[in-house]
């Protein structure tokens, strides 16, 4: 009953908010929250459910907002089919990048992506003629029929919140599926669950591009939503700011990376007189949670309301229900 | 003509890959005994170069005698980092340690980008007079990086063959366990590791530093760079991080001058993917490394 409230209480928040908060700028906060929680989401699907570490996950993000800048730009394909094209470009690059980093392990792993995404980067200043390089790429803003002028940003806002909640439902599914347990499974032993016969590989491959194909997503609604984008989106910086974001929330918790992405973008507000404190601030906020929460903000309370009850058998049977 | 083309950036290559094997050496060392990634670690020869910079332009002190003082204020700085974020961390989940070095590395890159701006910086030092060898030329500088750069290596060896501390860093990196056992006291072996890996990557910074333009920026470049070169010298070995930094500078540079200066950093990143897939032990690597 309390998940069911809170739940339905989340999505009236969500529904409200546009009319309850009517300045433009804060406006905008909501919707770049909404886009960093995408992309922290995407992020914990390999990270906390496979656990599974990207260090180069902003190839997949920057990859997806030009792909959709260069598209309605130099094209003029319309934004809708722009952000499905984005969508599959960063699949099929997580696909690419999944094929040499799942042969390493541990840190190699982690090196492997991060100079995956780096090659991405280069590619990208260094075609100037398609992508602009270093001077960056306009991007125009789409035309939504049937809204007025102004009403943009709202648009945008709904967009981006629908196919947040949409993630999050159907993540929240697929934890408890017999596949979603298989995740689970190789993130806690991956050499005990290859033995009971879970394909190990295949489904870290696929995950690599569902959660690439998620990041791609937010990127391409990032980039028409600002109107610029520069090589810098691919940097490591926004490979980290994702996780800074998954791992202050708490890893493979879904909420815990949207609260991440919460703080990243909301609560950093209120330093806005001191815009260029705001990574100084999170990446210190980062390493005191590291060391004093390494499970990260939310996790506790997440669990708590995970919790297996009695009327709902989709938790996780316990040892004492089982025997 | 053509020789000449070659020879200059054969010594261009010499003096960057000098500083890439002082980077790297100082990774390796890290990466070797106390077994944590630090990916902060470029961040260390950015701000040694700024601190170099800070000595002369506000201190005013000539070149000789900021570069020690810089290279000591950047070790400092780089002990009480690890005594405070990542010795807590040592008995932890090794993923644990990776991320806060990331953190540190962007809390150190967005901190100087705050106090001094992300516009380059010049240093000028008393070498400042071009040699001419025929058609090849040769800035003292360069010549002195060169110089200094294999003195230190050169130092760094005596030091890890025949001092005490030297032997116990070696016998922690080959068996922690053991050496603990034998009765070192591998905590303290680990404040001195760090302390000597930030050491050498801050004189790196100070003898580069001159040569290259000098933004914040710089740091995470060197930080991916000495990457590539301790996974294809073999990770944690330091005679393979100093012969694989001077390997991968010449190539650059070789790339710079005969192909294209734009894709140059792109030969770092194409090297090691390579080398991660066919030979993950690196080039000099014993085994092991999966």
């Amino acid at each position: 009953m309390l998940r069911i409230s809170l739940a339905l209480a989340a999505l009236l928040v969500i529904a409200v908010a546009p009319f309850v908060v009517t300045d433009p700028y804060f406006q905008q906060v909501m919707v770049i929250f909404g886009i960093y929680a995408i992309f922290a989401v995407a992020l914990d699907i390999l990270f906390g459910f496979l656990g599974v570490h990207s260090f180069g996950h902003a190839a997949f993000f920057g990859g997806g907002a030009y792909v959709c800048g260069i598209l309605m730009e130099t094209y003029g394909v319309s934004f809708g089919l722009a952000l499905v094209a984005a969508t599959l470009f960063s699949a099929v690059l997580g696909f690419l990048i999944a094929i040499p980093a799942l042969r390493m392990r541990g840190i190699y792993f982690a090196i492997t992506t991060l100079f995956c995404a780096e090659v991405v980067r280069l590619v990208v200043t260094n075609v100037p003629d398609v992508t602009r390089g270093v001077m960056g790429l306009t991007t125009p803003m789409p035309s939504f029929p049937g809204v007025p002028y102004g009403y943009e940003t709202a648009v945008f806002y709904y967009i981006t919140f629908a196919i947040l909640v949409l993630a999050c439902l159907l993540l929240e599914r697929f934890r408890v599926s017999p596949l979603g347990r298989s995740f689970i499974a190789i993130r806690e032993n991956e050499q005990l669950a290859a033995s009971v016969g879970v394909p190990v590989f295949r489904i870290k491959f696929y995950a690599f591009g569902v959660s690439g194909g998620l990041a791609g997503l937010a990127g391409a609604i990032y980039a028409p939503f600002i109107g610029i984008i520069s090589p810098d989106l691919l940097s490591p910086t926004y490979s980290a700011m994702g996780m800074l974001m998954v791992v202050v929330g708490g890893f493979g918790t879904i909420y815990g990376a949207i609260f991440g992405a919460f703080m990243f973008s909301v609560v950093t507000e209120f330093f806005r007189a001191a815009a260029e404190l705001r990574m100084i601030i999170f990446s210190g906020i980062l390493i005191v949670a590291i060391i004093f929460m390494p499970r990260g903000v939310l996790t506790p309370l997440v669990e708590y309301l995970r919790r297996p009850s009695g009327k709902d058998k989709a938790g996780l049977v316990t040892r004492d229900e089982a025997a | 003509m053509e020789l000449d083309i070659f020879l200059q950036q054969l010594l261009n290559g010499l003096t960057i890959g000098v500083g890439y094997a002082l980077v790297a050496g100082g990774l390796a060392a890290i990466f070797g005994i106390m077994r944590i990634v630090n990916f902060a670690h470029g961040e260390f020869f950015m701000i040694g170069g700024y601190a170099l910079y800070y000595a002369m332009a506000v201190l005013g002190l000539p070149y000789f005698a900021a570069g020690p003082l810089a290279v000591l204020a950047v070790v400092a700085v780089g002990y009480l980092v690890q005594r405070l974020t990542i010795e807590p961390l040592m008995e932890a989940d090794p993923l644990n340690t990776l991320l806060v070095t990331f953190a540190l590395s962007l809390f150190i890159f967005h901190s100087v980008v705050v106090v001094a701006g992300s516009s380059g910086r010049n240093i000028d030092t008393p070498f400042e007079d071009v040699i001419t060898l025929g058609n090849v030329i040769l800035t003292e500088q360069k010549l002195f990086v060169m110089l200094g750069g294999l003195l230190i290596l050169g130092a760094l060896a005596v030091f890890l063959a025949y001092t005490p501390i030297g032997k116990q860093m070696r016998a922690t990196a080959e068996n922690r366990y053991a050496a603990t056992i034998l009765g070192i006291d591998v905590r303290r072996v680990d404040r001195f590791t760090f302390g000597l890996g930030i050491g050498l990557a801050a004189v790196a910074g100070v003898l580069i530093a001159p040569i290259t333009p000098l933004v914040p920026a710089v740091g995470a470049s060197y930080t991916l760079k000495a990457f590539a070169v301790i996974v294809l010298g073999g990770m944690g070995s330091i005679p393979g991080a100093i012969i694989a930094g001077t390997g991968l500078g010449l190539v650059e540079a070789l790339t710079a001058g005969y192909l294209s200066s734009a894709w140059k950093d792109g030969v770092a990143f194409v090297v090691l993917i390579t080398v991660l897939l066919t030979r993950p032990t690196g080039l000099l690597g014993k085994g092991g490394a999966h």
